[in-house]
């Protein structure tokens, strides 16, 4: 029971939810850069939402099922298909063994999740199954897929042979995930003051907010690169010590440029804090790309506490739907 | 010491507490104290709790906090933090054993020796002296795994951050930069001037604590040849 690589993608590791607890060390938290998606992903196949999921980038590995599966695709669109058949995101898909999946185009998004019912047999490090390049632990052998890797399904027993005929090799059950809220206005980023704030010049201020800064092709799981207008501080930063950053801290580069950090990024940043992207709004910041703008919003903490806390009941609202829907199936 | 501290949020889900602005080993060994005690309490939803220089910050489960506790997770976290910087006196730091590390200066490893010779005037014996003269403090981990930034440098060996070369700094490397020196565990890229290696290992990835050196620890270096590097080297190849 496994899947096999037959062409290796160009970043597509394992990921989780992240590795906490361990951030004093120097070890990042890392985890699925999409977090919702890889959730939903999970929901869908009846998997816990603590579950590794596959988190591909474009150009994506060609993946050979060498077992048949119940599978989960969401978060970017690349027009996936199975053999020569496409597959809808954000649905539940039983597929048959010896099937190929690939990903052929980018429609939008950055980062696609694939989840298996059941899981993967692959090595938990320091409580998570997250990839960490830098150690080369946790994930499959720590690091990105290679073409010729096998990577083994987790004991799992699917009961829907009877179900199906025989010269199907791809059944969508019949309900899908609606994510449409979370994504919407894709360009829009709502984002907290940081501690710096204050330190930009009025004009910095205005331009930050009532402008248009623009993805860079450096794009990585660290960070995003943006393209802006030149932003400048009041005076010189005498704040050198670093101190700790999170997914989505917006910092102000010397050369007056912004970074938005992700899920990869170092534990601690000596750059002036100017915001941070809202927890609930990450999932839209993962799927941008290169050469689309964001503009910033602010927003209070007491707001972006609700929004993220009702994200989570959707969540919750999904997997126990999910479960039920499953169940003559399993 | 300063009496003053602030409170900051680090987006919706994390808080700082700061003190001062200025690196400061009785402040960041209070920081690393008051870590220690954070560990202890039970709190809810804490994720991460990270001291550095003259911070520490507590990463939070927001929804945790809000689905258990009546305060909102802002004022519940801050207040731990308060508690912990009213309640938390640090140990002296002569109270801790001083954690001896060899490294050897040979131009084999000292990678970037004439830049520190430029950007310093000094004689490389006299740099390898001022190296080993003082004890340093873990004043924090990160950058990567397991690197701990060690604090701090006499100031006669400030060097800039060079540009990020090409070429990786090999794991063991002992870099210095700015007040600080610091340890690669890891063969990775990175700006601080390489000066000599250790044959030694600060990261054990299989270890359920991986870092052997935590924030507070007190480091000292001391030189060893070519062939004691060597010999050494063997010896934890082979554990």
């Amino acid at each position: 029971m496994s899947i096999a690589i037959v062409k290796q993608g160009i970043m597509d590791t394992f990921q989780d939810n992240g590795r906490y607890g361990y951030q004093h060390l120097g070890i990042t938290p890392g985890g699925s850069v999409d977090r919702f998606a890889a959730k939903v992903v999970n929901a869908l196949v009846g998997n816990s939402p603590d579950e590794a999921v596959l988190e591909l980038h474009f150009p994506a590995a060609q993946i050979l099922f060498e077992y048949d599966a119940l599978i989960a695709i969401g978060g970017a669109d690349w027009n996936p298909m199975i053999n020569d058949r496409p597959i809808p995101l954000w649905r539940p898909i039983f597929i048959r063994r010896n099937t190929l999946l690939q990903f052929p185009q980018i429609v939008n998004g950055m980062r696609c999740y694939l989840a298996l019912a059941g899981g993967w047999n692959i090595e938990k490090w320091l409580g998570s199954y997250s990839t960490q390049p830098i150690a080369e632990k946790g994930g499959f052998k720590g690091r990105k897929l290679l073409t010729g890797d096998r990577i083994e399904f987790r004991e799992y027993h699917l009961n829907w042979i009877s179900r199906v005929h025989d010269d199907h090799i791809v059944v969508p059950l019949p309900w899908s995930a609606n994510v449409g809220e979370i994504y919407a206005n894709p360009n829009s980023l709502s984002y907290i003051r940081g501690h710096e704030w204050d330190l930009l010049t009025e004009t910095s201020r205005y331009a930050f907010s009532t402008q248009p800064f623009i993805v860079t092709q450096a794009a990585d799981r660290m960070g995003y690169h943006l393209q802006g207008p030149h932003l400048h501080l009041k005076m010189p930063f005498d704040d050198p010590l670093p101190s700790v950053v999170v997914s989505g801290t917006i910092q102000l580069q010397p050369t007056g440029q912004l970074t938005i950090l992700s899920a990869d990024h170092q534990t601690t940043g000596a750059f002036p804090k100017l915001g941070h992207i809202i927890s609930a709004q990450l999932p839209k910041f993962a799927q941008l790309r290169p050469g689309q703008p964001i503009r910033f919003y602010p927003i209070e903490q007491e707001q972006a506490e609700e929004m993220l806390i009702e994200s989570e009941n959707l969540l919750d609202i999904l997997t126990e739907a999910s479960r039920e829907n499953l169940k003559p199936y399993l | 010491m300063s009496k003053e501290f602030e409170i900051f949020p680090i987006g919706d889900h994390g808080i700082t507490l700061r003190c001062g602005r200025a690196a400061d080993l009785a402040v960041n060994g209070k920081m690393a104290a008051m870590a220690d005690w954070l560990r202890t309490q039970h709190i809810a939803g804490i994720r991460d709790i990270i001291p550095v220089y003259n911070s520490v910050t507590i990463i939070y489960n927001v929804s945790e906090i809000s689905r258990t506790l009546p305060e909102t997770p802002k004022a519940y976290i801050s207040g731990w933090l308060k508690k912990a910087w009213e309640g938390v006196e640090p140990k002296p730091r002569t109270d801790r054993p001083v954690i001896q590390i060899p490294v050897c200066y040979d131009d084999s490893y000292a990678l970037n020796k004439q830049y520190v010779v430029r950007h310093t005037g000094l004689e490389w014996k006299e740099i390898v002296e001022l190296h080993t003269s003082k004890t340093y403090q873990v004043c924090m981990l990160g950058f990567l795994p397991g690197f701990p930034y060690l604090g701090l440098l006499p100031e006669v060996l400030t060097v800039p951050r060079k540009e990020t070369p090409r070429t990786p700094v090999p794991a063991g490397s002992i870099t210095i930069c700015d007040r600080q020196t610091g340890i690669f565990p890891f063969t990775h890229r990175g700006g601080w001037a390489v000066i000599g290696r250790t044959p030694e290992n600060f990261f054990d990835a299989s270890a359920d604590n991986p870092a052997l050196l935590k924030v507070g620890d007190q480091v000292r270096f001391y030189s060893i040849t070519v062939e004691e590097f060597r010999e050494r080297s063997e010896k934890s190849s082979d554990l």
